[in-house]
């Protein structure tokens, strides 16, 4: 166990000193929020530049249909001309002014006391037309700011529901004819579902695509470097292949779950932001998710599974790119996964290729989840995925002892799939020795 | 003497290619045992199985007493001719860790190598990196790193190459101290001027095969040809009886090819009384191993 440890930190901290490593770490996720603030900034910037100098003058607002404002604070507006509503509402650029008629609207302009006014006419229901009258044209950011505060108000006077419909469709719930029992094969999609499908997918595709390349590279690379500069020779002359794997395996998994747990950090503390801000508790959802647990130990299972292949193509030194190439195969495996499981099992969880690809080990990990977030799977397929998944794993750890003792000192050869395909073939099942020379 | 490695008759084969037909060879406490023989004569794969690391596909290997253990593992020490050390990690980090993977503590590991450090004059290069230390330096830390521990049994490919004579001399010294502490010594070299100093024991493998084996001495006297060279002053009389073949290669030294019927005694006492020649030192010629090398593997 000590040997397994000390094989376990020397990985662990000798990635994770690395200048690439921290970089990565912290790099991505400044990438990740800092390229919008700094375009956005920019963007604005450039805006700014464009616009002409700023009109501050209020603009006017003759609402024939109540829709910005209610009837009984009409009575309020004050006889020459206006009040003043609110400043928020037209952004901190002008006041707002509501006028009664278009006269009066008209005079203000006259007057240059107004910059323009914006009329709702009485069919503004049946046309969808806001009529906006003017000597300068008003700038068009003032102008976008109208017309979003009118969609918003437009969107209050319609149920929750139904706008949920109108922006997402309709759940298109599946009932098979041969089946009795309806509830097991319908999908029970929501708004809820919506919500962790999405926090589900986005810690999927970090951890699984994005954080596993990049580990499992650590993986590939420092087992071929050992293999080609006998280290390994002399390391498995103190341990054993396992303790060896086991360490290593364990170290730069390590490595990734700091990665994320640095990347998670920073998440949690956006969500809690976030949650400030739209009163909507993602933390306290995702801690509360009956599924965690379900989550973590498939995600795990894949995270080793995928290392357990990186290291596998460094023990088999298929140089030149070769081994990522093969390791991205199933990457691109998965990929495919995550767009099924994105486009097509919300609407269909249970048919026979979803429960297929929630039990074969490189898709299981994502159509799996994406299925428990939409459905309700059967609790057999949840506990088979998980054995399928981890018994491959360990059936890959005793594979890769074998491939270790035997590459161990194999030469370096250029890399011809074709005949590593048919020497692995056979060597595994002890026919003919993949050792190349001596 | 008890065995710290005994093979018996081990064979390995890597799909058509045997590089291992029949070797057998044991060795014992308190001595270095070379094992010589030409490039892919299969000496590496045979300390190969001897660490465990390839399974013979035939015959039986009891290395410090039994099968490899964990335990037995921790009582070897190795060093592969293809030099294995991380490149990135600095000098004595590498060392302990080492140290620390076959059971040192690590305090104890620490203080032992920078003792050697010390020793092999790489002190200052402690918190250098590996990669950034010439050959010759690299070298001495591999050794380092195969001995700290100090291992009952130490296995050394080529622990020579790119010494110069006086780094030569300090890793000498440290193999020979082992030795006298009683521990066991497996070298391969082709350095045979070398060996012939410091291995007590030799066995020459080639093409797979044990083609020679015993101490130096007894192996040179078995290919020593009846030769006799004299080293002194005078002419020596011509023919000489028994002597097939006079051969003067300095003004003082000459080689006599004696007759197979005769022994070499018997014609230094015909040159001591027939001849006008000052005989100020006589000896038996003996091939040296690098003659023998050649002479058996071109024979094979």
């Amino acid at each position: 166990m000590k040997r397994i440890w000390l094989i376990f930190w020397h990985e662990y901290w000798s990635h994770l000193t690395r200048r690439a490593y921290l970089m990565f770490t912290f790099g991505f996720p400044a990438m990740l929020i800092g390229m919008p603030l700094v375009g956005g900034a920019l963007l604005a910037g450039a805006i700014f530049m464009a616009m002409p100098a700023p009109d501050t003058r209020p603009i006017g607002i003759v609402d024939q249909v109540n829709l910005l404002l209610e009837p009984e604070e009409q009575v309020m507006v004050i006889s020459e001309g206006a009040i003043v509503k609110s400043q928020e509402q037209a952004g901190n650029l002008v006041h707002v002014i509501f006028f009664r008629s278009p006269e009066e609207a008209a005079s203000a302009l006259a007057t240059d006391y107004i910059q323009a006014y914006y009329k709702i006419p009485p069919d503004y229901w049946e046309s969808g037309d806001v009529i906006v009258t003017y000597y300068t044209a008003p700038n068009e950011l003032l102008e976008t700011m109208v017309s979003s505060w009118i969609r918003r108000e437009v969107e209050e006077d319609i149920p929750r529901e139904f706008l949920f419909r109108l922006r997402f469709g309709p759940d298109i719930a599946h009932t098979s004819a041969l089946s009795l029992d309806e509830e097991e094969t319908t999908s029970n999609f929501s708004m809820i579902n919506f919500v962790e499908g999405a926090i589900v997918y986005m810690i999927i595709y970090f951890v699984r695509l994005v954080g596993t390349s990049f580990t499992a590279n650590y993986m590939f690379d420092s087992i071929s470097n050992e293999a080609d500069d006998r280290t390994l020779e002399i390391l498995i002359t103190s341990i054993s292949p396992l303790q060896f794997l086991l360490g290593k395996v364990f170290g730069i998994l390590a490595v990734g779950v700091t990665q994320l747990l640095t990347w998670a950090g920073l998440v949690f503390i956006v969500f809690q932001s976030m949650s400030l801000i739209a009163g909507f508790n993602m933390v306290g959802l995702l801690l509360g998710w009956p599924h965690l647990w379900l989550l973590i130990s498939m995600l795990a299972g894949a995270y080793m599974m995928d290392h357990l292949l990186a290291a596998a193509m460094g023990l088999l030194r298929v140089s030149g790119g070769a081994g990522m190439q093969l390791f991205s195969l199933v990457n691109l495996a998965s990929g495919f996964g995550l767009l099924y499981a994105t486009y097509l099992i919300p609407r269909n969880p249970h048919t026979w290729l979803a429960i297929g690809a929630s039990l074969f080990p490189i898709t299981s990990p994502i159509v799996l989840m994406i299925r428990v977030v939409v459905s309700d799977v059967p609790q057999w397929q949840i506990i088979s995925a998980q054995v399928l998944l981890w018994l491959t794993n360990i059936v890959a750890l005793i594979w890769l002892q074998r491939l270790l003792r035997a590459n161990l000192v194999a030469n370096r050869q250029p890399f011809k799939l074709g005949g590593w395909l048919k020497r692995k073939f056979w060597a595994l099942w002890g026919r003919v020795p993949s050792v190349r020379g001596v | 003497m008890k065995n710290f490695v005994s093979i018996k008759n081990i064979r390995k084969s890597f799909g058509d290619n045997v590089a291992v037909a029949d070797v057998s060879f044991e060795v014992v406490g308190r001595e270095v045992f070379g094992l010589l023989g030409p490039n892919g004569a299969g000496k590496t794969t045979t300390i190969r199985m001897v660490l465990d690391l390839f399974k013979p596909d035939r015959g039986s290997i009891a290395v410090l007493g039994g099968k490899l253990t964990t335990t037995r593992r921790d009582r070897i020490g190795y060093m592969p001719e293809e030099r294995g050390l991380y490149p990135y990690m600095k000098v004595l980090d590498c060392l302990v860790y080492m140290g620390s993977l076959k059971g040192m503590a690590r305090k104890a590991a620490k203080q032992r190598a920078i003792d050697y450090l010390e020793r092999l004059e790489l002190a200052d290069q402690h918190k250098t990196k590996i990669e950034e230390l010439s050959r010759g330096m690299t070298q001495k830390v591999q050794v380092i790193a195969a001995v700290l521990h100090q291992p009952d049994l130490l296995i050394i490919d080529e622990p020579f190459a790119n010494l110069d004579p006086v780094n030569t001399q300090l890793v000498r010294d440290i193999i020979l101290e082992l030795r006298d502490q009683g521990k066991a010594i497996i070298m391969t070299s082709h350095q045979l001027g070398l060996v012939e100093t410091l291995c007590d024991r030799i066995a020459l493998i080639d093409k797979g095969i044990v083609v020679l084996e015993g101490t130096v001495a007894e192996v040179r006297r078995r290919f020593a040809t009846n030769v006799i060279h004299l080293h002194g002053t005078g002419t020596l009389s011509d023919p000489i009886n028994g002597v097939t073949h006079i051969e003067q290669r300095t003004a003082s030294d000459w080689y006599l090819t004696v007759s197979p019927d005769l022994s070499p005694q018997a014609v230094i006492n015909t040159i001591l009384t027939d001849s006008e020649f000052t005989v100020n030192r006589f000896a038996i010629s003996m091939p040296t191993l690098d003659e023998i090398f050649v002479q058996v593997v071109r024979q094979k």
